[in-house]
């Protein structure tokens, strides 16, 4: 058997629990009474309020505008009336602004039938504007940017479809693929009518590529398939264009994105909606679901089978790059890909001990940093030497922090320092 | 606003050197078997003595750490690299020695550069040579010279299964092997080991296997130290006594002394060994190489030691010198 793909340094092999949402359907969850809409969608997200107190605002209504040309702007999750503006706080510990919304009045568009959009004959421009309107928000593996389109024209050598499994739980794509592959294909098309690429890549990690390939290849033409280790981070997008041996400047577009993309060019849907796996083994019904945007956490996790007592930690993302849920009002956001209730033996906490020196961050670390000399470095305050020993090429993945046996905060000195370096 | 990893691997410092620990539990009870209760007796106390003495170091110093369980370890590891009849109080100023001026100056556990346990062991043996055993493994003569376990005090035991090997597996590859080395290898014998980790080899290498499986010690130094030690034995280790060339006898010089114990527990101790697949991979290679040298020319009959304390001196040099390159051309 030939190996599969992988980048050249470090990474980590670790379980990837698809087992606990195998062969699970999508399901729609309830629509939440009450919405809870909050401006900040993404991390870095700017926008502004356009509707007030007291307006009724109809199914897919903007209702706040992004700033700049790249911010998206926020459309209404359900029909009906906007009751306050209120701070909630966001998983991780943010607060935002969100607009709530009592559910009443008429759909525009849930429960009616779809009417598919011919997009054949539109130019470029016109489906990136259209992407646009719709706040389609493109999530990255890139140090938490959004993908921003780049505007069509100039030509593009590599488009990469990234349909590999983020983390550990995280088998959104993988459902996706499996569930919808007819869309994503669509999807595809959108996109190499905007940008022309001279290659297209369709990356996964599944490990049961050949069974799927003949449907695939009829559905895709001129798409390459090249199959990967699952071995974190191997969707972090410079190192899957290194793995793949393609230049820096490709575009890297997730599955759940190029979806949003045809859902937004053929039916015109705006994003209002997210796909979210729910997994752990705190979970009592592990699987993927569809849920409104603003849907309040509890309210999603209730519907969603609820949780086991034994768990330990709720969390949204992965189990590195994740955030911790401290408020279970928390609503479901654009950026939500994944809600995780982990049990004591998942998380394995412990108390920071001394540097043993063992050299496990240094094995693990994919950019092929010293993450235990930096971390010496940086509480020495000597900066200077560790930027040239690296420091700014962290991508920040938390591997180092995932397997030092002593449980230094490693990833989090290094983000805390970065931020030093880039405002010297 | 800082994110943290939400889940980490199940591996922490304290259990890795509680595994460590327990991995080396059978040995020490053989070892009791082989030299009786006064080995027992010294092991418990001079792990007693370190963990004490670290606790107290924790406590009164600046170091402030929490407590990872290292004591322990070193002071098993030292105690086994004791002879059987060592005066009690040897070991516990090694530790002693160790723990107080090594680490306490040094700046915590993680680091010393050279393996604490190690050191504790050339300063019993530089300040007690005789009660160390050195004088009589040097006066030994031929193979027995490394260990004073003479393979001539064959037990029945050793008769009947060196027979039964040579008969029935071993004639198949036309090999036969000669009387002793059942006694030697297995710990059970009459004769009188030199060191207490050499009565439990056997199972100090049952329980490594398990230890690697894991991936609890690299495999990357305990292969290469066997490879550097091994093959040049193999070739040369026959000149000294006059047998020529090809004529070493690698099964006894590995499975005497204290080399099982160097290569999986001494020579991978964390905070001395290097950072890199391939900075471990030369660092077993050339402690291998150099505990052959000892072994067969040297003044000193037990070589291990010393080689990894050797090395452990080209440590930072490995490191630097092959230190990996940044990825530094992508976002």
């Amino acid at each position: 058997m030939t190996r599969n793909k992988t980048f050249p340094l470090g990474g980590i092999e670790v379980e990837s629990f698809r087992h606990l949402t195998e062969g699970s359907l999508i399901h729609s969850l309830t629509l939440p009474s009450l919405a809870v809409v909050p401006l900040v969608q993404y991390a870095g997200a700017k926008a502004r309020w356009i509707v007030s107190v007291g307006d009724k605002v109809a199914e897919e209504q903007v209702l706040a505008k992004g700033l700049g040309p790249n911010d998206r702007d926020v459309h209404s999750p359900t029909p009906g009336v906007l009751q306050e503006f209120r701070e909630v706080p966001l998983a991780g510990g943010e607060v935002s602004s969100a607009a709530v919304i009592r559910l009443e009045g008429e759909f525009q568009r849930t429960g009616k039938t779809v009417t598919v959009r011919d997009w054949t004959s539109w130019s470029p421009a016109q489906l990136l504007e259209c992407i646009l309107e719709c706040g389609v928000y493109l999530e990255s593996s890139t140090l938490d940017r959004s993908v921003i389109l780049p505007s069509p024209g100039k030509p593009l050598k590599n488009l990469v479809i990234n349909g590999l499994q983020h983390e550990p739980y995280l088998t959104v794509a993988l459902t996706l693929l499996e569930e919808r592959f007819q869309d994503v294909a669509e999807g595809v098309r959108i996109l190499k009518q905007m940008y022309s690429p001279e290659r297209t890549h369709l990356v996964t990690d599944s490990g049961d590529l050949t069974s799927r390939l003949p449907k695939w290849k009829e559905l895709m033409e001129g798409v390459e398939f090249p199959e990967l280790e699952f071995k974190f981070p191997q969707t972090q997008a410079g190192l899957l264009l290194k793995t793949l041996e393609i230049g820096q400047e490709s575009l890297v577009i997730d599955v759940v994105g190029v979806l949003a993309i045809r859902d937004a060019v053929v039916e015109g849907r705006p994003q209002i909606e997210r796909t979210i796996v729910v997994s752990g083994g705190g979970a009592r019904r592990p699987g993927v679901y569809r849920a409104r945007i603003g849907t309040p956490l509890f309210q999603f996790l209730k519907n969603s089978g609820g949780i086991k007592p034994q768990s330990e930690k709720i969390l949204v993302g992965g189990p590195f790059r994740g955030r911790t849920v401290e408020n279970l009002g928390s609503p479901v956001v654009k950026s939500t890909q994944s809600v995780l209730v982990l049990t004591k033996n998942e998380v394995n906490a412990g108390s920071e001990r001394s540097c043993i020196r063992c050299g496990s961050c240094v094995m693990h670390c994919p950019v092929g940093l010293e993450p235990l000399n930096l971390y010496k470095l940086i509480r020495q305050q000597n900066l200077d030497q560790a930027r040239q020993d690296g420091l700014e090429y962290c991508i920040e993945c938390g591997i180092c922090s995932f397997v030092c046996p002593s449980r230094l905060p490693l990833v989090e000195t290094f983000q805390a320092a970065k931020e030093e370096l880039a405002h010297e | 606003m800082s994110k943290t990893p939400q889940a980490f691997d199940s591996l922490t410092s304290l259990r890795l050197h509680g595994t460590l620990i327990l991995s080396l539990a059978p040995v020490a009870v053989v070892a009791t078997f082989s030299g009786g209760w006064s080995v027992a007796f010294v092991i418990l106390t001079t792990m007693l003595v370190a963990w004490v003495t670290d606790f107290l170091l924790r406590r009164s110093s600046s170091l402030r750490e929490r407590d990872d369980g290292s004591s322990l370890l070193w002071g098993l590891c030292l105690s086994l690299l004791m002879p059987p009849a060592v005066p009690f109080w040897i070991p516990w100023a090694g530790v002693l020695f160790s723990l107080l001026v090594i680490k306490a100056l040094m700046g915590g556990s993680g680091s010393p550069w050279l393996n604490p346990v190690l050191i504790a062991w050339a300063f019993c043996q530089t300040c007690w040579p005789s009660e160390m055993g050195l004088g009589r493994a040097i006066s030994g003569a031929g193979s027995a010279q490394i260990s004073g376990f003479l393979l001539e005090h064959q037990s029945t035991f050793d008769r009947s299964f060196t027979e039964w090997l040579n008969s029935n597996v071993l004639s198949w590859i036309n090999i036969q092997l000669p009387g002793g080395y059942i006694d030697l290898i297995s710990g059970l014998g009459n004769g009188v080991h030199s060191w207490n980790a050499e009565a439990g080899a056997t199972l100090l290498l049952a329980s490594t296997v398990f230890l690697l499986v894991r991936g609890t010690i690299p495999w990357q130094i305990p292969s290469f130290f066997f490879v550097g030690f091994a093959v040049p034995m193999a070739v040369l280790g026959g000149l000294p006594s006059g047998a020529g060339l090809f004529a070493g006898d690698v099964l006894f010089q590995v499975f005497s002394g204290t080399f099982l114990l160097g290569i999986f527990f001494l020579a991978t101790d964390t905070s001395s060994r290097p950072l890199s697949e391939s900075g471990l991979a030369l660092f077993g290679l050339g402690a291998g190489i150099l505990t052959f040298s000892l072994r067969t020319w040297g003044a000193h009959p037990e070589g291990v030691g010393y080689a990894i304390l050797l090395m452990n001196l080209l440590v930072p040099w490995i490191d630097t010198a092959l230190k990996k390159k940044v990825l530094n051309d992508f976002r």
